[in-house]
């Protein structure tokens, strides 16, 4: 580090000096914001986010979008409580499974779908995900029979509401157990976009699909694999707050691809494609969570909160663009 | 009779190139004058400057006598100079009468006028005696009659100058009859006419004047009258120490690595006949849109193709996707290093890697270290100007930017490589210094081949020539047969003539 | 998001036979018993949106008391405006182009719908309102619905049951809907003076989630907070998965009274957090509006212009005879 450039550093993490003076500024105004409770709250109010914000990373990386994550966290979360209600009693272990097991069934199934339309079918990703929105929202009602589907097993909240490592000063338990399963699906969803090479033929795929074909990949298997995972980790965003509210929503989610998206470009990712990162994107996602926890700390009007956090998407695909300008000038 | 548009010695530079110098030549009302030479030998440049999408740098241009100040295209369409692009530039989702007039639509207070936009429409189109329908959306014309809508556009500008740039190379010899009783109704309403072409046929049919380009010099100004083909064919070429600068070598030639029998894709291309030798560097010559492309595209498995065969050493090979060429050692530097060649926002060994990933990866992971050693070998090799292999691709310049998808290919460990259009667009050294690459990658064993518009380099370095024209193969020729002449018969004299 | 919804109205029926087979909750209200002639009735329904156990709970009503005065399937029709008034005045125009009698909708925009209601009554149709009432009642014959503001002062005072002079007590709503911001408002007149500190403001936007997130974040900053009055069942749900999670006592008091919110109440564990809920009686809105329509179609009048259903207070003692209606 010899020559380190500070204005550079900054300029490139800007995300990560925002989110700092954001704690800052609420840690400040109320001496709750740095409380252990709430960081473990902050954490775990990530947790849904975090996952939509990293399949979806896959998806923009790709050049494409899926905005109907929202809907599949819903249908996801109610096919996962419709199993365990059928179910009745059942072990943790069982209840994991269950879960678990739903999401990746459900998540490969829509994404499949969505992927394949997309890839094989040629569909615009905006246009066949807004249709998917609206389908995978009313296949969640008619799944749930309309209202929530309530009166599980309390094991089927091992994912969402318990919380392990108890202490005295957490007599309910310290870290919540969905924060530890964000953490691991992240972290795997990180490596596979860095780390191998099925995540650098998403960048390239995303780049330039002319350049990424002739290089021998193949691109609609590329864009298939990555429209599955989008939908599988959106998918375990609704089995996590299915779980944490231990019962089956099927108006769950509505409106949750904005933040997730907004999430994404804040971290970094473009718009167009070819250009971002999981772990950036999480920087993203502590953005609009430590915004929208610190706000209902200060109790906040509700109606200010939504122009804050319109604000702050403005701010984030300002960013983006200036930042596109920016590069291509050089 | 006083010239109509006037271009005074008019030079033109862009950062390192000399494109035009010292060009002037008038141009007369009712005349049409064919601009002819080779591909970068400054036709497309004067044109652009005379529809004022360039500036010159030196010179002026006169319209009617008075000089041409025109800040934008569009001023320039306005006072009355017309261009009609190879590429046709109809709106699709429009109506023949409303393209005929985009842009000026006669209005009614704030409304359009759709009722007079058609009737004018229609009278236009009676005056040129043309059949189509003022209400039909462009999208359901053929090719031939959007390209009468862009003259009927033109004519009910009343045009004084109307420079028509390669106008028949989407249509049929039928098609391409009606557009020259067009040219000829222009000229007899006192056009100028400024016919930029390819084809000698075409030029003896329907120009009066010709002028020849080469390397940026107007060579010679002649009467159609007094001149024939072979004349024409020699003031366009005629470049010396060709082998200084190509500083070609010989190198052993060995058996048949490659060879394609009857491969055809529709009109696309037709019955494709070849063999490549180990160690051979062999050209394919022809005119755009002649099929060469297309043609490597579905060998490469890029594209798809009707029928034929390929043989790889002897035994049949199918490439359904690149992937497949990839495995067999074959490389494709394509012609268009943004669009298909370079992922231009990531660094050079990215690039470099690409193909070869999944070759060197271990469990699906990236092998960082292997993709690392191998482009800063050949950053090295190919000695590709850049700070590091980290530097984004996009900031090279564009001879290392080929350099790069050159390595690309050599890191894939390519025995075969297809060059579409190595050099374009690449200056003078680094067009030197990657024929020797060339060379070297023949010498070591590899076979090259070169799709190539530029005649110089075709015959400068091939080894035997394959020559294209319309979709099919019209000649082989080996390097004692090549010459610019014996070239641009093959492509572009067609059988009949 | 709108088209979203749209598609969830093209499952009305579905939804319908699984409301109608699932347990019979009929609410309050009885079977109607109206005499007369309905064979040329036409009638049409608007109720807010199919994405409400609320209003499905309406059509379930409507249902029921259409067929116990003996209209068949086609004499009436029920569709959703997506709580939109321009979505609702599309539907009565609709309606009326279909010539229907009688048109009664639920106004969840409460001045938007009036130039619709007009229209219509000038065609003349006769105009019915339930659930949510319209701003302007000079073209509606009746009105069926639950006083929400009504219900926020049951509310408040189950906070005020449930808590302590000087306790902090928090209301989570969702001020973007006319109905959830009377209860909402309601609980403010409730508390008023009481001797509590009082959380509201928040906005849960229709999702349990976004409840359970706010619960979460109230905890931290008063992790005595004594009970939180929700305006709806799912952030009821939210805020008791939030309270658990958290190992707080605080007491949740729900709003709908919807079946989840009845099997919380009596269950061993959730009971010791849900213990009260405040109750409309969806199933007797639907009734009680066609009945009134049933009335002014055979006798001409109807019992009132504007008729109440008060809503009421379940608690653990009583919810088991609810849930068995």
């Amino acid at each position: 580090m010899k020559n380190f450039d500070i204005k550079k550093a900054i300029s490139n993490n800007v995300i990560v000096v925002f989110l700092i003076l954001l704690c800052l500024f609420f840690g400040v105004m109320n001496h709750n914001f740095f409380s252990s409770i709430n960081i473990m709250n902050l954490l775990s109010q990530m947790c849904v986010n975090a996952l939509l914000a990293s399949g979806l990373s896959f998806a923009i990386i790709l050049g494409g979008i899926d905005i109907s994550v929202g809907s599949q966290m819903a249908v996801t979360g109610v096919v996962a409580a419709l199993i365990a209600s059928k179910i009745g009693s059942m072990n943790t272990i069982t209840a994991l499974l269950v879960l678990i097991l739903t999401a990746i069934v459900i998540g490969c199934i829509t994404g499949g779908i969505i992927g394949s339309l997309i890839a094989y079918g040629g569909l615009i990703p905006m246009i066949c995900t807004l249709a998917f929105l609206t389908m995978l929202r009313g296949l969640a009602y008619i799944i749930s029979g309309g209202g929530p589907i309530y009166g599980l097993d309390s094991n089927f909240g091992c994912l969402g509401a318990r919380r392990l490592i108890v202490t005295e000063s957490f007599p309910n338990g310290m870290i919540p157990t969905s924060v530890i399963f964000t953490v691991i699906i992240v972290c795997l969803m990180h490596f596979l976009l860095s780390k191998t090479i099925y995540g650098r033929h998403v960048f390239a795929v995303g780049s330039n699909k002319n350049v990424a074909h002739l290089a021998g990949i193949d691109v609609k298997k590329v864009t298939l694999i990555g429209h599955i995972l989008c939908a599988v980790t959106a998918s375990m965003a609704g089995v996590v707050t299915a779980s944490k509210l231990q019962n089956g929503q099927p108006n769950i989610g509505e409106g949750y691809e904005m933040f997730a998206i907004a999430s994404c470009v804040l971290g970094g990712t473009s718009l167009i494609g070819g250009r971002g990162s999981v772990a950036r994107a999480m920087f993203g996602v502590a953005v609009i969570a430590v915004i929208n926890n610190g706000m209902n700390l200060l109790n906040i009007s509700a109606y200010w909160q939504k122009v804050v956090i319109g604000g702050i998407i403005i701010i984030a695909v300002l960013a983006d663009t200036l930042q596109q300008k920016r590069a291509s000038k050089n | 009779m006083d010239a109509c548009l006037q271009v005074k010695n008019i030079s033109k530079t862009f950062p390192g190139v000399k494109a035009l110098s010292d060009v002037s030549i008038d141009f007369f009302p009712g005349e049409a004058h064919a601009l002819v030479g080779e591909n970068g030998a400054g036709k497309s440049t004067l044109i652009k400057i005379i529809a004022s999408v360039y500036t010159a740098t030196e010179g002026k241009v006169y319209l009617d006598g008075k000089e041409c100040a025109f800040r934008s295209p569009r001023e320039a369409i306005d006072a009355g100079i017309s261009v009609i692009q190879q590429e046709l530039s109809i709106a699709p989702d429009l109506t023949v009468a409303q393209n005929i007039f985009l842009g000026c639509e006669p209005r009614k207070g704030i409304c359009l006028d759709y009722k007079r936009m058609e009737q004018d429409a229609q009278k236009v189109l009676d005056d040129m005696e043309l059949n189509i329908d003022v209400k039909a959306y462009c999208r359901d014309l053929t090719a031939a009659e959007q390209q009468m809508v862009e003259i009927a556009k033109v004519v009910s500008k009343n045009s004084k100058v109307v420079i028509l740039d390669e106008p028949t190379s989407s249509l049929s010899e039928k098609e391409i009859e009606s557009l020259f009783v067009q040219v000829r109704r222009m000229k007899a309403n006192g056009v100028a006419v400024i016919y930029v072409t390819h084809r000698m046929k075409e030029l003896f049919e329907i120009c009066d004047r010709v002028t020849i380009f080469r390397d940026g010099c107007k060579m010679k100004e002649m009467m159609i009258a007094d001149t024939d083909e072979k004349e024409i064919v020699a003031n366009m070429i005629g470049r010396s120490n060709l082998t200084d600068y190509y500083n070609r070598h010989e190198h052993p030639i060995g058996e048949e690595v490659f060879r394609v029998e009857n491969f055809s894709k529709g009109s696309v291309f037709k019955n494709i006949n070849f063999h490549l030798n180990k160690g051979e560097i062999l050209g394919f010559y022809g005119l755009v849109g002649a099929g060469r492309t297309e043609t490597m595209e579905a060998i490469f498995g890029a594209a798809s193709h009707d029928s034929g065969k390929m043989y790889l050493h002897g035994e049949e090979i199918v490439f359904h996707k690149p992937s497949d060429a990839i495995r067999k050692k074959i490389g494709f530097v394509t012609e268009d290093r943004r669009r298909t060649g370079l992922l231009l926002e990531k660094p050079i060994y990215e690039n470099v890697g690409l193909p070869s990933l999944p070759a060197h990866g271990k469990r699906g992971l990236v092998n960082t270290q292997w993709e690392k050693e191998v482009s800063k070998e050949y950053k090295e090799k190919l000695a590709i100007k850049a700070p590091d292999i980290s530097t984004i691709t996009a900031n090279l310049s564009g001879g290392n930017q080929q350099k790069v998808i050159l390595a690309k290919w050599l890191a894939a460990n390519s025995e075969i490589m297809i060059l579409d259009e190595p050099t374009r667009g690449i200056d003078v050294n680094a067009k030197s210094e990657f024929y020797a690459l060339m060379y070297q990658f023949v010498e070591n064993g590899g076979s090259i081949i070169m799709i190539s518009s530029e005649m110089p380099e075709i015959i400068g370095i091939s080894d035997r020539v394959y020559v294209m024209r319309e979709g099919e193969i019209s000649g082989e020729l080996f390097s004692n047969e090549l010459s610019e002449q014996a070239l641009i018969f093959s492509a572009s004299i067609t059988s009949d003539s | 998001m709108k088209l979203r919804k749209l598609a969830t109205s093209a499952i009305v029926s579905a939804l319908t036979v699984v409301s109608l087979s699932a347990v019979a909750f009929a609410g309050n209200s009885k079977p109607l018993e109206i005499e007369g002639d309905f064979s040329g009735m036409n009638w049409g329904f608007i109720v807010g949106s199919y994405e409400h156990v609320f209003y499905q709970k309406v059509d379930e009503g409507i249902r029921l008391g259409c067929t116990e005065i003996g209209l068949t399937e086609d004499q009436f029709n029920i569709t959703d405006c997506n709580l939109e008034a321009d979505k609702a005045i599309n539907a009565i125009q609709n309606f009326t182009a279909n010539k229907v009698n009688a048109i009664a909708l639920a106004c969840n925009d409460a001045a938007g719908c009036v130039p619709g209601i007009n229209e219509a009554a000038a065609n003349g149709v006769a105009m019915f309102n339930f659930d949510s009432k319209a701003d302007d009642l000079t073209n509606v014959i009746s009105f069926v619905g639950t006083d929400n503001f009504q219900g926020g002062v049951l509310g408040g005072e189950e906070l005020i049951r449930l808590s302590k002079e000087g306790d902090t007590v928090a209301i989570i709503g969702n001020p973007e809907s006319v109905s959830t911001l009377d209860r909402e408002n309601g609980a403010l007149q409730a508390l008023e003076g009481s001797g509590r500190t009082v959380l509201s403001g928040y906005n849960y936007e229709g999702d349990a989630n976004r409840a359970q997130e706010i619960m979460e974040t109230i905890l931290v900053a008063n992790p005595d907070c004594a009970a939180v009055f929700c305006a709806g069942d799912p952030a009821a749900t939210g805020a008791m998965a939030a309270i658990k999670a958290a190992g707080s006592n605080c007491l949740v008091v729900g709003f709908d009274g919807n079946p989840e919110a009845l099997e919380a109440m009596l269950d061993a564990e959730n009971g010791k957090t849900w213990v009260s809920e405040i109750a409309q009686d969806p199933i007797g809105i639907g009734r009680g509006i066609v009945e009134q329509m049933a009335k002014y179609f055979t006798t001409g009048e109807v019992d009132d212009q504007v008729i109440m259903i008060d809503p009421y207070i379940i608690t653990a003692e009583n919810a088991a005879d609810e849930l068995a209606g």
